[in-house]
Parts: C-alpha cells; sequence; structure tokens
C-alpha cells in the first residue's frame, strides 16, 4: 500500500509568501527567482509542497475569497468587490514595497560596481594588494543567493565584455581545487559561448578547444591563456556568497591564490559576508589580511528601509488601511528579536492586509459600493460596532443632542453610509496628522541632538504604536523636546528652520507655521524670549492636536487592522502545541466524532495517553502492560488476525493510521507487543522518550525503564 | 670555476646589502659547467630574507639557463610536476613561452621516466637550472618531493640539471641527514634593514610620492627618503622584524603623507642647510600622530572602518537579538560544564547548597577555560540555557530554530562530531545533536554588551 507521502512528488518553488496556500497562483514573478537559485541552495523562505495526483477543481468563481455567511451574509458580488478592493490596495502597497527593496539593493550594486571598475591594475610599487568589497548582504542568508546572482548580472550588464565575472559558494566546496575549478569554468564558461558558438561543447571541460593541453581543471594558468585570447576583459570580479560559511582556511586559501595571480590576473574578489565584521574578522588570519586592499558595502541598511516603509505605506497619503498599534509591536518585535529582515516583514505586512479583506466583511466599507445602503445585513453590522455604539450614546447624553441626527443615523441606511464616508475623511485627516507629527518630531530630535548627543534618537518605527494610539500625546519625550525649545538659542532656531525647510513640502501645515514664527525679522532679546514662547506654543498647540488616538474616530475598526492573533500564528507556527494537540486529541485533526474510543485512535496517542499519565521514570513492562490492556482490555476474545498488522503505516501521517485501526478491536498479545513497538520508537523519535537502564532497588537486576523527556505545555 | 669575479660579487653585495656571503656561495657552488655541479641546493633562511631576489639577480648577472617555477601557485603537486616538465621541454624551442602542456604527470615514477626523456632530447650542453621557488608552500604536503628532488641525481641517466629548492620554514625532517648544499640566509639586522629600505633610486622615490605640485631635487629627496626610512625602521622594526617587506609597503603607504609638509613648504630639507637637522625634528613632531597611530598597522577590517568615521556601518547590519542570545548560550554551554548549570542558571534555593563541596578541588584546574577548545554540548541544553539568559518569555519556537540553523550556516556554532570522525560516530535520525561554539571570547564579549548581558555572571571561572 503506497502512502501518500511517497505519491506526492515534491515541488521545490520559492514562494515569497509564508502563507502560500492562499497565493499560490498569482506570484509569477517569483518563479524567477528558481530559475536564479540553483537547486543546491537550502535556504529558502519557504517550500511549496504540491501533491501532484490531486489538480484541484478548478473554482467558478475566479478569486480566492469565500463568503462569509456566519458573519454577514455576503453575496457573491460583495465577496468580489472585497477581493477588487484587496488586489487594488494590494497592486498599490506592492510596487512600493518592491521599490523600497529594490532602492536598497541598487544602491549597494552600484557602489560595487563603481568600485570595480575603480579598482587599479596590479602596479608592484602602487597597488600591490588585491581589491577586496567586503559586503555587508546581513544576516538573512535566503537573500544572498539572489542577492549576488543580480550583482554579477549587474555588472555584466553595465560592462559587457570587459568583465568576468564568477559567483561561487564555499558551503559545497571542499576544497581550494574546487573553488578554482568553479572559478575558472564559470569565467571561461560563460565567454565560450558568446564567442565561438560553441554552446554543445560542455563547460567544465576546459580543455577542449586543444586537445594536446592536459592542464589540470583547477590550474589557473588556463585562465591566464584565456585572457591573453580576450583582450577586451579587464577585470575578473570573483564573488564569494558566504565568506564567512567557510570550513577552516579555505578562504584564506583562496585569497592566497587570487593574490598570487594578481600580476597577471586582474581579480577582483568579492565577498558577502552575513555576520558582522568583528566576527568575519576574527576569522581571517593576519598574514591574508595584508594581501588585501579592502572596502566595505553595507547592502541593506534595514531600519533606514524600516522608516521609509513606515513613511511611504503606512503612513502615507494613500494609506487605505493603518496597522493597528498591537499588531505592529507584534511585528516590530519579531523583526527585532528575530529577523532583522525587511522583506519579511513586509511580507506580513501583506498577510496582515490580506487577512483584513479575507476575514472581515465589512472591510468593504473602505471603498462601497453604490449598492452598499440595500444590503440590509451590513447596515445592521455597521450599527453593531462597538466605536458607533460609543458615539450614538456619547450625542445622547449631551445636553441638547440633536435627536433627529441620532435617529436618522440609527433608522436611515443612506445617511449612515454618508457618515461612514465622512468617518473616512476624518480617518485621512488622522494620518496625515499623524505622519506631519511624526516627521516635525523627527525634525526636532535633529535639531536638539546637537546640543544634548546623549539622548539617543528614536525612529519613526519606535514612535508610531504610542503615536496611534495618543500614548505620544503629553508623554515626558514630547515635554522634554517641548522644554528643548524654550531654551534655544537664535542659531538652533535657525538650525530648525533649516531643517523644516528640507524635510517639508513648501505646501506642508509645519512650513506655513514656520513662516507664521517671522524668525528672520527678530533682533534684540525681548522678541527673542517672545518667539521663543511662539513656537513651544505653536508646536506643543500643532503636537496636541495631531497625537491623537485612533479609537477617537468613529468606525475605527473599518480603518484599522489590529487583529495579533489571526496573524502570529500564520507567522511564526507553534508546532509544538500542533504534534501535542494531534497526539492527545487525533480526532481534531482525523475528522472523527470527538467521542471516538481510545482504542480506535492511533496507536502512538494511546502510547502518549499513557505517557502523559505516568511520572518521570516509567517501567518499560508496566508500560505494555497497560498498553496492551487498553487495546485489547474490552474485547475479550482475542482471534489472531494478521492481516492488521500487515498493513504498514511507516510515516506519520495519521490518516494512515486510520486505515490500519480494524473497526474492532481484535488484538492478540504479539500484535499489540509490535504495536507498542512501533508507538515507542515514534515516540522516541519525536523526542518524548529516552531510554534508560536505571539500578532500581538495591542489588537487583537492571530493569529496563523509559525516561520521560516532555511535560504538556512546557 | 667561479663566473663572477671579485670585483663583480663587491658590486652586487653593495646592491644587497649583508648578502656578500651569499652570492660568493653561490657563484662558487654553480656554474655553467655541467659536471661539477651538485643536482640540489637548497636556499634556506627566514621569510623575506632575500632569498628569491638574491637568486634571480645573480642568475640575471651570470646568465645561466634557468627555470624558475614559484610552487605556491601550483595548486597540487601534479600541477607543478607538470609545469617543471613543459618548462623544461620547451627549452631550445623556437618560442620558448610557448608551453606544451600535453604530458600529465600523476606520480614520482613518471615524473622521473619523462624527465630522462626530456633530458635526452635536450641534450644540455651547459648546466640548466630548475628553481623552485617557496617550495614550503606548496598547497599539498611536499616532503616526499623535497626527498625526491635531494635524490635525483641517483635516478636520472642525463645530467645537467640542477634542482634549486628555496624554502623559509625549516627542512623536512625526513631530509635532514641527507648531505647537499645548503645556502642560509640570516634574518636581517636593524642596521641591514635601513639599508634595504634606503636603497632607492630618485626616480623610484619620485614614484612613491606620486604626483606633486612642487618638484623636489634628487638630493632634496634622497636626503628626506633616508632621514624617513630611520624613522620608519626605529618605529616599525620592533613590531615587523627583519620583514622588509612589510617594513617596505608601510614605508610606502605614509611616506606622500610624511612628506607633505616638504612639499608644502612648511619644512625645508636641504643638506647643505644648518638646519637639516632642525628641519627633521619639526617634520617629525608634524608627523608624529601619523606615525603613532594604528592606521599604518592594518590587520583588522574593524578599526580601518571606524577610523574612516562609517559609525553607522557597523550597528546597521546586527543579527537579530535573539540570534545574539542564543551564541551566548552557546558559548555558556560550551565552557561551562553540565554539572554547574544548576547552580548557574537555576533559581532553586537547593542549588546554592552544593558550592561549598565543590571549592577544595579547585585548585586542580589551572588551564584558564577560555584557551581550551570548545566542549560539545546537547541543543536541548542550548535551549534551557537559552530560556534562561533571556529576559522576555519566548514566544515563537520556529522563529529560534531558524536563527540556530543560520548560526550553523554561518559557521558561529559547528556540529560536534560531523568533522573529524568522519560523521560514523553520528546517527543522523538520531533526535539529539551535538554542538559546539565556534566564536571567540572577545566577539562572545562583544555581542553580550550589545544585549547588556552580564555574561560573566554564569561563568564558572
Amino acid at each position: 500500500m503506497p502512502s501518500s507521502a511517497s505519491e506526492t512528488r515534491t515541488k521545490r518553488k520559492r514562494l515569497g509568501e509564508p502563507s502560500g496556500d492562499h497565493l499560490s497562483s498569482g506570484n509569477g514573478e517569483l518563479i524567477d527567482h528558481t530559475e536564479l537559485i540553483s537547486d543546491r541552495d537550502v535556504h529558502k523562505t519557504c517550500y511549496l509542497i504540491k501533491p501532484s495526483g490531486t489538480t484541484r477543481k478548478k473554482a467558478k468563481r475566479n478569486h480566492p475569497f469565500i463568503s462569509l455567511d456566519q458573519s454577514i451574509p455576503e453575496t457573491d458580488s460583495h465577496v468580489a468587490h472585497r477581493w477588487k478592493l484587496y488586489t487594488t490596495t494590494m497592486a498599490n502597497v506592492q510596487e512600493k514595497i518592491e521599490r523600497i527593496l529594490n532602492d536598497a539593493d541598487e544602491s549597494t550594486l552600484q557602489r560595487v560596481w563603481k568600485y570595480v571598475t575603480s579598482t587599479q591594475d596590479y602596479d608592484e610599487d602602487a597597488y600591490p594588494q588585491l581589491p577586496v568589497g567586503l559586503v555587508l548582504a546581513g544576516a538573512n542568508i535566503s537573500n544572498h543567493a539572489r542577492l549576488f546572482t543580480n550583482m554579477s548580472k549587474y555588472i555584466e550588464e553595465r560592462e559587457g565584455q570587459k568583465v568576468a565575472t564568477a559567483v561561487v559558494t564555499l558551503r559545497d566546496a571542499s576544497n581550494l581545487r574546487d573553488v578554482l575549478r568553479k572559478i575558472i569554468d564559470q569565467v571561461v564558461g560563460q565567454r565560450k559561448s558568446d564567442d565561438e558558438d560553441e554552446i554543445t561543447a560542455p563547460i567544465n571541460t576546459v580543455t577542449q578547444s586543444d586537445q594536446t593541453d592536459k592542464r589540470l581543471s583547477y590550474d589557473l594558468d588556463l585562465l591566464v591563456v584565456w585572457l591573453l585570447k580576450h583582450e577586451s576583459v579587464q577585470k575578473i570580479v570573483v564573488i564569494v556568497q558566504d565568506a564567512d560559511g567557510s570550513e577552516g582556511n579555505l578562504l584564506p586559501e583562496v585569497i592566497r591564490m587570487l593574490f598570487l595571480y594578481r600580476n597577471r590576473l586582474p581579480f577582483v574578489l568579492l565577498l558577502g559576508i552575513a555576520t558582522t565584521l568583528p566576527v568575519f574578522n576574527s576569522k581571517i588570519p593576519k598574514r591574508t589580511m595584508r594581501m588585501i586592499d579592502f572596502e566595505v558595502f553595507d547592502v541593506l541598511r534595514s531600519d533606514d528601509g524600516l522608516t521609509r516603509l513606515l513613511d511611504e505605506i503606512m503612513l502615507s497619503s494613500s494609506t487605505q488601511l493603518l496597522l493597528g498599534p498591537n499588531l505592529f509591536r507584534s511585528l516590530m518585535r519579531r523583526y527585532n528579536n528575530h529577523t532583522k529582515n525587511l522583506e519579511t516583514f513586509t511580507l506580513a505586512f501583506q498577510h496582515a492586509n490580506m487577512t483584513h479583506f479575507f476575514a472581515n466583511p465589512l472591510s468593504i466599507m473602505l471603498a462601497p459600493p453604490p449598492a452598499i445602503a440595500q444590503s440590509k445585513n451590513h447596515i445592521v453590522a455597521l450599527r453593531t460596532l462597538p466605536s458607533f455604539k460609543s458615539y450614538i450614546d456619547d450625542l445622547m447624553s449631551k445636553e441638547d443632542c440633536d435627536i433627529e441626527q441620532i435617529r436618522k443615523l440609527l433608522t436611515d441606511p443612506t445617511s449612515l453610509v454618508s457618515f461612514v464616508g465622512s468617518c473616512q475623511q476624518q480617518f485621512y485627516e488622522f494620518i496625515s496628522g499623524q505622519s506631519t507629527a511624526l516627521n516635525l518630531l523627527d525634525v526636532l530630535q535633529d535639531a536638539s541632538s546637537i546640543y544634548c548627543s546623549t539622548t539617543v534618537k528614536r525612529t519613526r518605527a519606535e514612535f508610531y504604536a504610542d503615536a496611534i494610539t495618543g500614548k505620544l500625546k503629553g508623554s515626558p519625550l514630547v515635554r522634554e523636546i517641548i522644554l528643548f525649545i524654550t531654551k534655544m538659542s537664535a542659531a538652533t532656531i535657525d538650525n530648525l528652520a533649516r531643517l523644516i525647510d528640507q524635510q517639508f513640502d513648501k505646501n506642508s501645515v509645519i512650513r506655513m507655521m514656520k513662516d507664521s514664527w517671522n524668525i528672520s525679522t527678530n533682533s534684540g532679546k525681548g522678541s527673542h524670549s517672545k518667539l521663543i514662547s511662539n513656537i513651544s506654543k505653536s508646536i506643543r498647540d500643532f503636537l496636541d492636536a495631531n497625537l491623537n488616538p485612533y479609537t477617537d474616530i468613529v468606525f475605527h475598526e473599518l480603518f484599522v487592522f489590529d487583529a495579533v492573533s489571526l496573524c502570529e500564528n500564520v507567522f511564526a507556527p507553534k508546532f509544538r502545541a500542533t504534534i501535542e494537540k494531534a497526539l492527545m486529541q487525533p480526532s481534531y485533526y482525523l475528522g472523527q466524532p470527538l467521542e471516538t474510543p481510545v482504542f480506535e485512535r492511533p496507536f502512538i496517542s494511546v502510547a502518549h495517553t499513557l505517557y502523559r499519565e505516568s511520572g518521570l521514570l516509567i517501567n518499560i513492562y508496566d508500560y505494555w502492560t497497560a498498553f496492551h490492556q487498553t487495546l485489547a482490555g474490552n474485547n475479550d476474545t482475542e482471534t489472531t488476525d494478521n492481516a492488521s498488522l500487515t498493513a504498514p503505516n511507516e510515516d506519520h501521517n495519521d490518516s494512515d493510521l486510520i486505515a490500519s485501526t480494524p473497526s474492532q478491536s481484535t488484538f492478540s498479545e504479539s500484535q499489540t507487543l509490535a504495536l507498542f513497538y512501533k508507538a515507542m520508537s515514534e515516540l522516541k523519535y519525536l523526542g518524548f522518550l529516552k531510554e534508560t537502564s536505571g539500578k532500581r532497588g538495591g542489588n537487583k537486576a537492571t530493569v529496563a525503564v523509559l525516561q520521560k523527556m516532555v511535560w504538556d505545555g512546557l | 670555476m667561479s663566473d663572477l669575479t671579485s670585483d663583480q660579487l663587491q658590486e652586487l653585495a653593495l646592491e644587497f646589502p649583508a648578502r656578500y656571503n651569499q652570492f660568493d656561495l653561490l657563484n662558487s657552488l654553480i656554474s655553467k659547467d655541467k659536471t661539477t655541479n651538485p643536482t640540489a641546493i637548497a636556499l634556506t633562511g627566514q621569510p623575506s630574507s632575500g632569498k628569491t631576489c638574491v637568486l634571480r639577480r645573480f642568475l640575471r648577472e651570470v646568465r645561466f639557463s634557468h627555470t624558475w617555477l614559484s610552487c605556491d601557485e601550483c595548486v597540487s603537486l601534479r600541477v607543478l610536476l607538470q609545469r617543471i616538465l613543459a618548462a623544461l621541454r620547451a627549452i631550445g624551442t623556437e618560442d620558448p613561452n610557448k608551453l606544451d602542456y600535453s604530458i600529465m604527470c600523476h606520480n614520482f615514477t613518471l615524473f622521473v621516466t619523462q624527465l630522462n626523456d626530456v633530458l635526452r632530447a635536450l641534450a644540455l650542453e651547459e648546466a640548466h637550472f630548475v628553481v623552485l621557488d617557496r617550495i614550503d608552500e606548496l598547497g599539498e604536503p611536499y616532503e616526499s618531493f623535497y626527498q625526491l628532488v635531494i635524490n635525483i641525481g641517483e635516478m636520472l641517466r642525463y645530467d645537467g640539471i640542477t634542482f634549486i629548492l628555496i624554502s623559509s620554514s625549516s627542512e623536512p625532517r625526513s631530509s635532514v641527514t641527507s648531505t647537499f648544499p645548503h645556502i642560509y640566509f640570516p634574518p636581517y639586522r636593524k642596521a641591514e634593514s635601513l639599508a634595504i629600505l634606503r636603497n632607492q633610486t630618485p626616480g623610484s622615490i619620485r614614484s612613491i610620492l606620486g604626483p606633486t605640485d612642487r618638484e623636489l631635487s634628487d638630493v632634496q629627496l634622497t636626503s628626506l627618503w633616508s632621514s624617513y626610512c630611520q624613522v620608519i625602521i626605529d618605529t616599525y622594526f620592533p613590531l615587523y622584524g627583519p620583514d622588509i617587506q612589510q617594513l617596505k609597503a608601510t614605508a610606502r603607504e605614509a611616506f606622500s603623507t610624511y612628506a607633505q609638509p616638504v612639499l608644502d613648504g612648511v619644512v625645508g630639507i636641504l643638506p647643505s642647510n644648518r638646519d637639516s637637522q632642525s628641519g627633521f625634528v619639526k617634520l617629525y613632531k608634524i608627523n608624529q600622530p601619523l606615525l603613532t597611530s594604528e592606521e599604518l598597522v592594518r590587520n583588522s577590517f574593524v578599526s580601518y572602518v571606524q577610523s574612516a568615521g562609517g559609525t553607522g556601518a557597523i550597528g546597521q547590519h546586527d543579527m537579530p537579538i535573539y540570534s545574539k542570545y542564543l551564541l551566548c548560550a552557546a558559548y555558556l554551554a560550551s565552557y561551562n560544564k553540565p554539572r554547574y548549570d544548576i547552580r548557574l542558571f537555576s533559581r532553586i534555593r537547593e542549588s546554592r547548597r552544593r558550592i561549598r563541596k565543590s571549592t577544595s578541588h579547585k585548585a586542580k584546574d589551572k588551564i584558564n577555560g577560555r584557551n581550551l577548545a570548545p566542549s560539545p554540548f546537547e541543543y536541548e541544553r542550548l535551549l534551557a540555557i537559552f530560556q534562561c539568559i533571556v529576559p522576555e518569555k519566548i514566544d515563537s519556537a520556529t522563529d529560534i530554530q531558524i536563527q540556530f540553523a543560520t548560526l550553523a550556516t554561518l559557521k558561529l556554532v559547528t556540529r560536534a562530531g560531523s568533522d573529524s570522525s568522519g560523521g560514523s560516530s553520528m546517527d543522523i535520525l538520531e533526535s539529539r545533536t551535538k554542538w559546539r561554539v565556534n566564536v571567540s571570547w572577545d566577539i562572545i564579549l562583544q555581542i553580550a554588551r550589545d544585549i547588556k548581558l552580564q555574561l560573566e555572571n554564569y561563568l564558572m571561572e
């Protein structure tokens, strides 16, 4: 009986979305990456495994969203509208994210390219060292293959015939010869196909042109000969992807070889470093250090990228959906503690967006279709939102409440929809106010940092969550900044004015505020203090007016997405809990009714139940007896049915376990013993158990005992 | 029989200070006459003691037919053997630079046979020298080859070929007892190093200086250079010793900065000037920051970056915080014995009680643990320690494992038992794995400071 796992043909595909299942269809551009990255590359963000046999039945609707009938009965057009909203929002965001990510890469690529072309040729007197570019690519190694392939392409595209490149990974090269062979193959190979139309010639036999040339494939003299034939080549760029992943002495050896040949071959070495410079430094011997002349490139200034991300996507004028403070904090925590990777952050952001449109039927209200006023369900749902309820309560509690207005909101769908529209407008104003206020805080921090260098500048990402929840309003930090303003000298004011001019547009509120200060006209002591009080007052007023919590907005549930629980489990699945749940309650995953008798469960689950009931050390005989009793206990008539034993269920796919479970518990002792052994080895493999031979009870012979390794919920 | 007259020798010795004896020895040992030459000569001495350039100069002077092979360029012995044969076969052909690599040479027997063939075909009338430069830097063990070359005379049926072995490490043990001529190059002394450093023509000094606005006369240049060399030697000889290459590189690097005040006219250096001494002192004072800074002693990427003013460059590319904690935990797991774990990491009262017990035999451990190799630890132990040192509760086990895998890929932790024992002792199906940390104390301390972890509190020392 072939197991389902052996039937499935696994197909590896690099997918940029952790929740690949939802989006497996619409990720055309990501397939390119598979071409770039060799199959040997083991570092991918995720793998998508597709069972080949079951082609998914093509759905009638042309989008993956489903109607959320449990909360609000929706029509198909509503669902489609949500999907449309999602795609348009995403397309907008996606493009910006791509640009931010690429910009960071692009600038590095350009700097590296400039460096490569600017390196001097070998000259014994002036430039005797090997030029080396240290590319700090960050700890996210899944990016590296793409980055360095892009780098080599980038350089080649711009330099054409003048540069030959080779990208090598030390991880899968065992020794120096391997590395040299790869370099030679790549340099010679790529040129071959250009010049001589010899595409069929195997690239890895370097000696094809000359039958009498029997030089070994790792002899760098081959490159010297090749270089003589290709006079246009001015630089040979060798890119080492994983400079700090090399075994032992390999990298210094490679550097030494390139150094020795640098008078004949115009090498430029680029090293990809995933750790930090001090760590990398400790791996390079001083002797090697003398051979090189290096320059450092920092690829992704992730924190800059984060600020830009906040600026251009999460708090920009086109923002439709605001990321809630809790979710944002959770994302930031993951970013700082675990990944330090902007790409993962953006993916998480996109997923959060998708979840909002997928799971919230009211997300349709971001751009309501004209017919929404007719949809009774939506209107009712809108009225049940807490923010709307408290708004109505507030209106009611006022002395001179406009009863007519309230009645209209509560009864007339059209006026409610238009009220939502006005709330949305209010929301946009809120966002632009927040964004300007954060910008202003940035500028004020810059201005003050010159005078008190001890305080660390806080980035916008640190402010974001506090700002939108209104905690920043009147916080000690803001008060400190205001205090700084009151102490400003004339020069500082000029500096502040200059910074404001740099940072803000001509038409922005801040610029107008600055113009109203009339900085240039003041002279004399009295006017200075007047100016200062003027400035501090206007800034305090501005910050107070704009750092309001988002909860002040009616219907903020529509515009702010803050469901941490929906996302967190997707970003970082808790597999241990899953395994434990599967063992304790297999019916949950097997789709059986809850009240399944114990003996119909998978055997490993039975063993696990007994395991949970025992102490630290488990006598193996007792364990088996209990196991046997559980399985055979309720049916005393033991019939030997060997067929049930022959059913193999090697894999851990629980669905097979059902198949092998007989409908009636008919087990002989030998059968249960075999099943017991299997369950034990599986538990051991999962790390639940350890074999120990403890001497129990004085001088008696050793007793076979199992030691418990895992407790629930630890 | 010697080819150079003593006058010529004197001249060479002027060019190469303190190497008269070596020239003399070479001159008396080898000659054009193929019958009198030994089959092998060894030139030994510390790195950068002039072996290569003395020999090159000598061979140029006497115009012996020779083949020069740099062994450090050959990755393996096979490449070297092939190159020797190819170079020998090219002798006497119309284009000596066009080498014929049609021979593969896999072992010594084949090499000797083919060498015999080549020599027969060549029928040398005069002696030919094969120089094997830096034979100790061949990528592979070279001892047996060394032995072979020394004794090759007994295996060759045709004479006329002499191998000159240049090596800067001590001779292989197997060849210590064999008797063949050695020329020893003693390390240069301070005065000799100075003489070598000073030995530059005005033209080359000018090229080191690079393009300048103001032209200095040859006399001025030489005077400036020689005083500068004295400074360099006095400053860096204690650091580099007789390493001429390094001294030269340092001298070259700093010269243009050093000479800048002279070029600007701030300081005048003229031999005729009575104040030349004071001029030098003034120049030295101006340049003191240059000479005392560590800028020129560049053996680290980090100091370079910091001095270049890239303050943000280091902080930006940081590891995730938990990776740092993991690395610290790995270090603690490697350098603490498991039996101390409860005492160090547990908050249970009971653990404190046992402290007195083991203090008695603590005197035994005298070697500082940091100097020993890290001991392997189990992954679960690492996780347990990690939980203890992390300030907050960990929310995601998946991310931790990913980070650990990343650390392993970056070789910051290595799998124990996978490298040396060939994997035989390791069961890949086993659920427990052993690891060891691969980062030194300095780096760990730096990382621990980043995350404000008092690492010393957790170390048993």
